[in-house]
């Protein structure tokens, strides 16, 4: 669920990233495009009065130091607000408001220069008039600054609007962009934490990586695949567990029963307790055997040991099972110590197994060599047994599988811990492998072990 | 004298102390560390019950079971395991056991079980002697001196006709008896199977037909 809430805020985080750019671009262009508009309209005004004040100085006439206006004033000099004054004096003067009117009277006489009128929304631009270098009098041309001020209202309020409804545009399309691209990730989540608790078996199996969808598909596939795999691991190592436990385990309640329920004298009593005591020691085997496996798949830390010594001890555990089969044990080693990156407890625990099995099926001999592979130590135990069919070489390993080969079985080999299983559980976990081969004469298991050569034990051969 | 007892278990300890008590409470218990042991044993001298570990050294309990039922051993069986799952107790009763104790179990509870066992007497009334002679320990088949290798899905499809041989066995039946519980079997499948085990069949003189029952399933014989 965590994840999920992630996913969301992920979404809203890209959204306001889009939405907040996309205003920032919108604000600067709508204030750049009423700043250019201002100008421009600034400047048409001052065109206007210029114009105006320009063509009434041309229509005037200077004649001894007076101004003649001109003789009949056209139509349009009625409306445009053209003033000429002389002196102070008012030769002309439109209709205007009051506040117009004392601000032209106001620049009479003054220097050329532009004045808005604030009350009544006009500029005025007064021109001096001059003849022969002689200040006659003032024309002070007006116009009116409501029409460019209400374009400029409506060009601020329409690129507002504009602008909002592009921003809203932009936020809906963004949101619904990344809500569609998210969404097979929350799927994706949602089905994966599904998977993980209820179905391990399932997966995305969207085919090789091709976008950051199927990407995160096989991430996702690998991830349950590892999960599944431990969880197999934990599931078999509870149910060898339970497995081997349980049978010695019947055998000492049924001793105990037994004895209390039908023993009375001291000698079948002393019988009982040591058939006890066999059971619960061989239940601390199993149970030892399984912590070391365990430990060792956590351990990465090899210790080494030598392989010869553990080969001897190894065959010296089985010595009395293989005389209970009448089956001879050959050792046949070199004579040198042969270094192998594991203890030698595990080694042995790895090879017991598979010569107690040896012991088992071997018709009359078994075999034991050792020998220098190729930066490992090979280990091969034969017997003269029936063997392992081809198709049933893998299966062998397997605990409590059903349908094994006749005369062979991983499970249910007593005193032997958990046999073949365990035997290539443990030699895996020492990074080796155990592996049942073809052999003409019977059964042929072959070990292989990571050598330690860097131990001095090199320079003896 | 009590009632007549076979025990096959391979773990030495456990299998005496399961003599000596069921021998103290009245049954002649004998104990056997194979199935083919076994076999041999309850051919020589039928018992009133059986009791068999499901893990044997040299075959599956359960393939023990068909095996003896094909060969007309009618006697009730006590299957004993370590593996307490539902598929595995499910698939003990489809091979022909008639019950199923859990390791460890309390003594008391098996010898109730098995008087209980040999009141209600054996298997299937209607089990005859098929001409046909299985091995689970070399899951082969045998009739008129030769001798044919089964795959273990042939071998307890086999062993659940010739243990009903002469009657009708639904396909339902063979399919839960000779695959995994759970296990997606197809129709054809079935056939197929049974087929190869025709053509088996065939090489054996003297051995019975398997003859189709149309709606139905196969008979033996």
């Amino acid at each position: 669920m965590n994840m999920r809430r992630a996913t969301i805020g992920l979404g809203g985080r890209l959204r306001m990233s889009a939405v907040g750019g996309v205003a920032a671009v919108l604000a600067a262009l709508t204030v750049g495009f009423n700043l250019v508009l201002d100008a421009r309209l600034e400047h048409d005004a001052n065109n206007v009065v210029e114009s105006r004040a320009a063509a009434e100085l041309s229509a005037l006439r200077v004649a001894h130091g007076r101004i003649v206006l001109p003789e009949a004033p056209d139509e349009s000099a009625l409306d445009s607000q053209v003033w000429v004054f002389e002196g102070r004096r008012a030769l002309e003067r439109p209709r205007s408001s009051a506040a117009t009117d004392s601000a032209a009277a106001a620049l009479a006489g003054g220097p050329r220069r532009m004045l808005d009128v604030r009350g009544a929304q006009t500029r005025l631009y007064a021109v001096p008039v001059a003849a022969n270098g002689t200040r006659v009098g003032t024309v002070v041309a007006g116009a009116s600054l409501r029409p460019y001020e209400q374009t400029e209202r409506t060009a601020l309020i329409a690129s507002l609007v504009v602008a909002a409804a592009a921003l809203a545009a932009v936020a809906a399309a963004a949101g619904w962009l990344i809500s569609h691209a998210l969404r097979p990730v929350a799927r994706m989540t949602a089905q994966a934490a599904e998977w993980s608790e209820r179905d391990l078996g399932r997966r995305f199996d969207l085919g090789p990586p091709r976008d950051e969808m199927t990407q995160l598909a096989a991430t996702l596939d690998g991830l349950l695949d590892r999960l599944a795999a431990s969880l197999r691991r934990e599931q078999r190592f509870s149910a060898e567990l339970s497995h081997e436990l349980r049978t010695p385990l019947a055998g000492v309640i049924a001793e105990a029963q037994y004895a209390l329920r039908h023993v009375h004298d001291e000698h079948e009593l002393r019988t009982g307790f040591e058939q006890v005591l066999q059971s619960a020691t061989q239940m601390n085997r199993t149970l030892e055997t399984l912590l070391a496996a365990a430990r060792a798949e956590l351990d990465d830390r090899r210790a080494a040991s030598d392989a010869v010594a553990a080969a001897r001890a190894a065959t010296e555990a089985c010595a009395v099972l293989a005389a209970e089969h009448r089956v001879e044990v050959a050792l046949d080693v070199p004579p040198r110590p042969l270094r192998v990156a594991a203890e030698a407890d595990l080694v042995e625990r790895i090879l017991v197994p598979l010569l107690e099995n040896a012991c088992r099926y071997g018709r009359s001999s078994a075999r034991l060599s050792v020998r220098r592979g190729d930066g490992s130590v090979v280990f091969t135990v034969e017997d003269d047994g029936p063997g392992v069919a081809e198709d049933e070489r893998d299966a062998i390993f397997e605990p409590g599988r059903r349908g094994s080969a006749p005369g062979l079985t991983a499970v249910a080999t007593p005193g032997a811990g958990l046999g073949l299983a365990l035997s290539r559980r443990l030699a895996r976990a020492a990074g080796g492998d155990v592996r049942a081969v073809d052999s003409e004469d019977g059964g042929c298991f072959i070990v292989r072990l990571p050598a330690a050569w860097s131990e001095p034990a090199r320079s003896g051969d | 004298m009590g009632p007549k007892l076979l025990i096959v278990e391979d773990d030495t300890a456990l299998r005496g102390v399961l003599v000596r008590s069921l021998n103290a409470e009245g049954f002649q218990a004998m104990g056997l560390a194979t199935g083919r042991e076994l076999i041999e044993q309850a051919e020589k001298a039928p018992p009133d019950a059986l009791v068999i570990d499901i893990g044997l050294p040299d075959a599956d309990g359960r393939d023990v079971c068909q095996a003896l039922r094909s060969r007309g051993v009618r006697a009730p069986v006590l299957f004993l395991t370590a593996r307490d799952a539902l598929t595995d107790r499910l698939s003990g009763f489809r091979s022909g056991g008639d019950d199923y104790v859990t390791k460890p179990f309390d003594i008391e509870e098996v010898v109730a079980r098995l008087h209980a066992l040999v009141r209600r007497g054996g298997a299937d009334p209607g089990l005859c002697v098929s001409g046909l002679e299985l091995d689970p320990s070399q899951l082969s088949v045998a009739a008129g001196g030769a001798t044919r290798s089964l795959t273990p899905t042939e071998f307890r499809l086999l062993a659940a006709l010739a243990g009903r041989s002469g009657k009708a066995v639904a396909r339902r039946e063979l399919v839960n008896t000779a695959w995994p519980h759970g296990a997606i079997v197809h129709d054809n499948t079935l056939d197929v199977y049974v087929a190869r085990l025709r053509r088996k069949l065939m090489q054996l003189p003297d051995a019975p037909r398997i003859s189709t029952v149309h709606g139905l399933g196969y008979r033996l014989g």
